[in-house]
């Protein structure tokens, strides 16, 4: 694990809680600072509060009415203040169709969440962060 | 119409004629008598004879004429009768006779009657059989109308020559709007895309120039557009229609299955939302499970290690389990995809390689590959090749003992080559995994196959394993026109070929892709 001069931010948006623990634990423990919501209207009013977030780390199925993907239109939408943050999907769900779905919307990667091992999920946004190409052996869009 | 010359007239003339000739021989006979020297005596036999003579045929012309009288002139008069028209009640008159006409006039009569009676009976027949044809097209046609599903019958060109009741309710049309107009054209099909369908895809399209039926079941995902502009989803095929060895235009059959669509979307919900609910707390224990071993919540006991490690290794087998179980619903319910592009099958397997490269040196396998190097790219979906070979490899190294050997060939057969008892059809690719492991007993070989399925022996060696894996394999294999299939000996090793068409995968429509992750 390299220490970056500079901290990055994650906005973890996660409605499982003690998912969203492990995963603000695992990042803080490698150095990133992480902010939390568990819906996406809670994400988006972060996210208007502050303006160093660097990366956000996204579920598909919130609280809430609004889903994964709907927050992903929204960050990418023509205008969009946030729309050079990239995003990792995180999740989850079942289809191939969702995923390309994400894909095609402007985020970076889908993982099916209980495929791969948290460690391996965030070198890659390390990874990415740090402008190095990503290292995992995933076949293509690693879609559940 | 002139009547021929009567029989009895001919016989009169013809004795008169006679009479005449008789006649005037005898007077000159006379004359000639009277004119050469003979005696009184002499004159007068011969005078005699002649006259006698000539007396004896008028006599018997006249007895012939008499008979002329009684028989043939009434026959003349008979057949003058009946020649101008066949009048029954004249007949009937002369039938009523005892004579010889009277006897012809009833076999006349008969004949008559016969054939009268004859035509009478066909007249019946006829009328028993035409209704009976049309209470047959009746019922013909109430079954086009009555059944539940559109029926539209078209000529060479496509164009409509028929429509049935209920395809002009589903689609808002009536027949006389449609006749003539080409099918599908004015329906603007859409696929699962909600593209529109092109015309070289038109399934009528395809049975008229491959003359056979072609279907689109819920799976394609079809939709037809109404003709107040609403969609609705269709199953349907079409068929050419064939006149002995004539093709003589095309039926399309289809039905709205708006039900089965709404019903197959909550049970995809359903698989996802109970995929969904499984894999979170999996991936709750997962990652809890990861950061004790990785010590970041602090060191932990070298004796709890083996304890944490043993609930990371079950979570992952129950993730397996999930997965598989995931594609095993998509394969059931048809909604997997295929979507063949040019793939180096070695490059390929070389991947996979890779990927269990730790397990292979873990347990010091010895890798053995027999690449045939000519081999094309194929049209082969990728990820469904990965996960197929993924499996045959993960199988093989997890089933063979330590420092055994994983052989891999892959060659390339023709049609007509046998591979290990099967038949190669068409000219394939052959991906051959051989292992010197613990093999499969012969009591259970036909089980392998099967859903959930793990032999005996190597339960108690191995207890990681679905199950599910070859049953996915096999699975897929089949929907997409390649074979699996196997030899094996206890403690011997096991040796899997699998072979796929040069020609490549066909294109599948569906709206899911199967999972690739470890679940063999």
């Amino acid at each position: 694990m390299a220490e970056e001069s500079k901290q990055y931010t994650v906005l973890v948006v996660e409605d499982e809680l003690p998912l969203q623990r492990i995963v603000e634990q695992k990042l803080k423990a490698k150095g990133f600072l992480v902010k939390t919501a568990n819906s996406v209207n809670q994400a988006l009013e972060i996210l208007q509060e502050a303006d160093d977030i660097d990366v956000i780390w996204l579920d598909h199925y919130l609280y809430g009415t609004e889903d994964g993907l709907g927050m992903i239109v929204e960050l990418k939408s023509e205008g969009s203040h946030w729309r050079r943050i990239p995003v990792f999907v995180v999740s989850n769900t079942v289809g191939g169709d969702k995923a390309r779905m994400y894909l095609r919307l402007g985020a970076e990667k889908f993982y099916t969440k209980a495929n791969h091992k948290l460690e391996d999920i965030i070198t890659d946004i390390q990874n990415h962060l740090s402008g190095v190409t990503e290292t995992s052996t995933d076949v293509g869009i690693d879609a559940a | 119409m002139q009547l021929p010359m009567s029989i009895s007239n001919k016989i009169k003339g013809l004795i008169l004629a006679i009479n005449v000739i008789i006649f005037g021989t005898a007077i000159s006979l006379l004359f000639f008598l009277s004119s050469i020297s003979l005696n009184e005596n002499q004159r007068l036999l011969i005078s005699a004879i002649l006259v006698i003579g000539f007396l004896i045929v008028f006599m018997l012309s006249c007895l012939i004429l008499l008979l002329l009288h009684s028989t043939v002139e009434p026959l003349d008069v008979f057949i003058n009768a009946i020649s101008q028209s066949v009048d029954l009640s004249t007949l009937k008159d002369y039938s009523d006779k005892d004579d010889a006409i009277g006897k012809v006039a009833q076999v006349i009569l008969r004949v008559i009657t016969d054939v009268q009676d004859r035509y009478n009976q066909l007249e019946q027949k006829i009328e028993k059989r035409t209704k009976a044809l049309e209470e047959s097209k009746a019922k013909d046609e109430a079954i086009i109308k009555n059944i539940a599903e559109g029926l539209v019958v078209t000529d060479l060109e496509r164009r409509i020559i028929f429509i049935n009741t209920t395809a002009e309710m589903m689609l808002g049309y009536r027949l006389f709007e449609l006749f003539e107009k080409k099918w599908p054209d004015f329906l603007e099909v859409k696929d699962h895309n909600q593209a529109v369908l092109e015309e070289t895809r038109y399934p009528i399209n395809l049975a008229l120039s491959q003359r056979e039926p072609v279907k689109r079941d819920i799976s394609s995902h079809y939709y037809y557009k109404r003709k107040d502009g609403s969609q609705f989803p269709v199953v349907s095929s079409a068929a050419p229609i064939m006149v002995g060895e004539d093709m003589v235009g095309a039926v399309v059959v289809f039905r709205d299955v708006s039900k089965e669509v709404e019903v197959d979307k909550v049970k995809t919900e359903f698989v996802s939302l109970a995929s969904h609910q499984l894999r979170t707390p999996l991936s709750t224990i997962n990652w809890y499970t990861e950061t004790l071993l990785s010590g970041d919540a602090g060191d932990l006991e070298p004796d709890q290690i083996p304890y944490f490690e043993q609930i990371y290794e079950s979570t992952q087998r129950m993730i397996n389990l999930v997965n598989a179980l995931l594609n095993v619903s998509r394969l059931e319910m048809g909604t997997f995809m295929v979507e063949p592009e040019p793939i180096n099958v070695t490059e390929l397997i070389t991947d996979v390689i890779k990927e269990s490269q730790p397990k292979i040196d873990e347990k010091h396998i010895e890798l053995i590959n027999v690449f045939d190097e000519e081999l094309p790219p194929v049209l082969l979906d990728p990820q469904l090749m990965w996960i197929i070979v993924q499996n045959l490899i993960t199988n093989a190294v997890k089933y063979t003992p330590e420092s055994g050997s994983v052989t891999i060939r892959v060659t390339r057969q023709d049609a007509g080559d046998k591979v290990e008892g099967a038949n190669i059809i068409e000219d394939s690719v052959v991906i051959e995994v051989t292992d010197t492991g613990y093999g499969i007993p012969s009591y259970q070989q036909d089980q392998i196959f099967s859903k959930l399925f793990r032999a005996d022996n190597v339960r108690e060696k191995e207890t990681e394993g679905t199950g599910l894996g070859l049953y996915i394999i096999k699975s897929i294999l089949e929907h997409v026109g390649g074979k699996i299939w196997f030899i094996s000996e206890l403690n011997k090793g096991s040796s899997f070929f699998m072979c796929l068409p040069l020609s490549g995968m066909k294109h599948r429509e569906g709206t899911k892709a199967l999972s690739a992750g470890n679940y063999n």
